[in-house]
């Protein structure tokens, strides 16, 4: 009894499924969470060199992915779920191949989950990976796109030239999006004429300021690995300060000392310390 | 586009959707409430909403049917290296320096600057499509590759010969003045494409047509370009050929 009892737990040990989040996944709406059971099921995730190396990345770039994910896996934490989160220079793994793949080893999961990754190189070695060491992967659609890959894929089959417009308008009747019925709003699918204007010689007048957000604990922590780590990487991290929110008028320099996330405006998330991930978690923690 | 000015009216929400820490519906319903609660104009909305609903999700569609192809189509035949001052911002052309300047500091241009700037400078030039790939991969903080590499080798490259985009997006620096008042502070004078002050896209602009010739005449939007150049004197060409030959060899 006790040995089978034991044989069985180490066993049963094995976590279910090994649920593989990218830096570039960071929703708790992710089909990847379907049926996640903290009991035995388990979170991976993994900050790698490789990812901001394949290519030269900007500083800002990879800061913003690593602060991203880092306040992802805090609200993981948060809800009481098994996280396993590797951090840059506290692993020995330059890829995310390396990593998983040891990962898989101690692990043993019995299956591995992700959506699919919006990287055809990621997939080819996670795919691989899980090849290697024998772990079935199940890959999800990705549910923060209205149209799937499958539905676009019937879409192209059998279409000589794949129009961007028509494409537009399958998703606006899916939507219901600016439709009225079967027509869309104001009677036409298509501004795109009276958007083309110039500004003219005056100029644009008065530009809104980006919205800024301090940099709490986490970016500020994340600025300094990157500053160190990525230091002959392009781009700055200073032109991430500036601008508070009144709109200003064009030429005059900006003021003020707030983070401002160039890409992410409005974004309460990675440069920010109230995360919109943090709200969304409040209402939804288990 | 406007010196000094980066971000204009752009939303600058592509890397907040592209990590997935906003859901592309959520911006676009609240998009079109500001229409239908009368804060927002229909053209504006329709325009806006087009960018997520309509090109995001297309481009994303088309990654995953042409992957891994698209990294080897090069239709163009386009060999040259891509400049040095795209990592580091020092050139005399003054859009271009505004561009990459803003790109360097924020990580961030907005669309005209991406596909009628550095793109559009690349594409006249004929850099070798990877290499274009490579930087607007690795510059901007929303770069994914399943948005980045379509808008990249398909919209401003042509690298994949018109499979996703029915024409070069090919400009002279005249396009630049028009939408910019960048023209206005350069050295070099947009509507010339030939002598010292000549401006290198309008010099390379024709010789990228030239260049093309053959492999966009079946193109028919293409067709009133091809004829503007068939007006150029042999003279004309050869000059410019030399302006641009030049220029090619080391960019301002
Ligand atoms: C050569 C080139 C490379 C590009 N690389 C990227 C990239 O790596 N990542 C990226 O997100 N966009 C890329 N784009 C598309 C576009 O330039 C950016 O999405 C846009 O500039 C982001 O700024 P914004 O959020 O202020 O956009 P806005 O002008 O405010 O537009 C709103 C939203 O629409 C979407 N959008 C607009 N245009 C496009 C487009 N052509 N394709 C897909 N989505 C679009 C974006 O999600 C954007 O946030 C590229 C364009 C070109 C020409
Ligand atoms: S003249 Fe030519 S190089 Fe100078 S800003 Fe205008 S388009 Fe750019």
């Amino acid at each position: 009894m006790t040995d089978l009892a034991g044989t069985d737990r180490s066993a049963n040990d094995r976590c279910r499924n090994l649920v593989l989040v990218l830096g570039d996944q960071l929703s708790f709406d992710s089909g990847a969470f379907d049926g996640f059971q903290p009991s035995e099921d388990r979170v991976w995730m993994a900050e790698v060199d490789e990812e901001s190396e394949h290519v030269p990345s900007h500083k800002a770039r990879i800061a913003l992915f690593l602060t991203a994910m880092r306040h992802f896996a805090q609200e993981v934490r948060a809800r009481g779920w098994p996280l396993e989160y590797l951090r840059l220079g506290e692993h020995p793994f330059p890829s995310l191949a390396e990593a998983l793949a040891d990962a898989l080893r101690n692990l043993r999961p019995r299956r591995l989950v992700t959506v699919e990754p919006g990287d055809w190189r990621v997939r080819q070695a996670l795919a691989a990976v899980a090849r290697n060491h024998q772990t079935p992967l199940e890959i999800r659609p990705d549910r923060c796109f209205v149209g799937s890959t499958e539905e676009f894929a019937r879409w192209a089959a059998g279409r000589r030239n794949l129009v961007q417009e028509h494409w537009y308008r399958q998703l606006r009747r899916k939507t219901g999006v600016l439709m009225e019925g079967p027509n869309p709003v104001g009677g036409r699918w298509n501004f795109d004429a009276e958007n083309r204007a110039s500004f003219g010689p005056g100029g644009p007048g008065l530009v809104p300021r980006p919205v800024g957000f301090p940099a709490d604990r986490i970016t500020s922590e994340v600025l300094g690995l990157v500053a160190r780590r990525f230091e002959g990487h392009p781009g700055s991290l200073e032109g991430s300060i500036g601008r508070s929110r009144a709109p200003r008028r064009s030429k005059r320099s900006p003021t003020s000392s707030e983070t401002v996330c160039p890409g992410s405006a409005g974004i309460k998330t990675p440069c920010g310390t109230a995360s919109r991930s943090s709200s969304t978690a409040d209402s939804r923690r288990r | 586009m406007w010196d000094g000015e980066p971000f204009l009216f752009h939303s600058r929400l592509s890397a907040a959707l592209n990590l997935k820490l906003l859901h592309p519906m959520e911006v676009v319903r609240a998009a079109e409430e500001a229409y239908r609660s009368g804060h927002a104009p229909l053209p504006a909305v329709e325009g806006f909403i087009r960018q997520i609903l309509g090109w995001r999700e297309y481009v994303r569609g088309l990654y995953h049917l042409w992957m891994p192809d698209w990294l080897s189509w090069n239709a163009l035949n386009a060999h040259r290296p891509l400049p040095e001052f795209y990592w580091t911002g020092e050139t005399e052309m003054r859009c271009l320096k505004a561009t990459v300047g803003q790109t360097l500091r924020h990580g961030y241009a907005h669309h005209i600057q991406r596909l009628m700037v550095t793109g559009l400078f690349a594409l006249l030039l004929g850099v070798r499509p990877i290499e274009v790939h490579r930087w607007f991969l690795a510059i901007y903080v929303d770069a994914v590759e399943w948005v980045e590499l379509p808008n990249t080798l398909g919209m401003s490259q042509f690298a994949d010969g018109g499979r996703m985009a029915t024409k070069p997006y090919a400009a002279t620096g005249r396009y630049i003045q028009r939408m910019s008042n960048h023209c206005a502070s350069c050295r070099f004078r947009p509507e010339r494409a030939t002598g010292e002050d000549a401006c290198p896209f309008t010099a390379l602009y024709w010789h990228f047509l030239e260049r093309n010739e053959a492999r966009l005449a079946g193109n028919p939007r293409m067709r009133p370009a091809l004829t503007n150049l068939r007006r150029l004197s042999p003279d004309d060409r050869a000059a410019i050929r030399r302006k641009a030959e030049r220029i090619a060899q080391g960019p301002p």
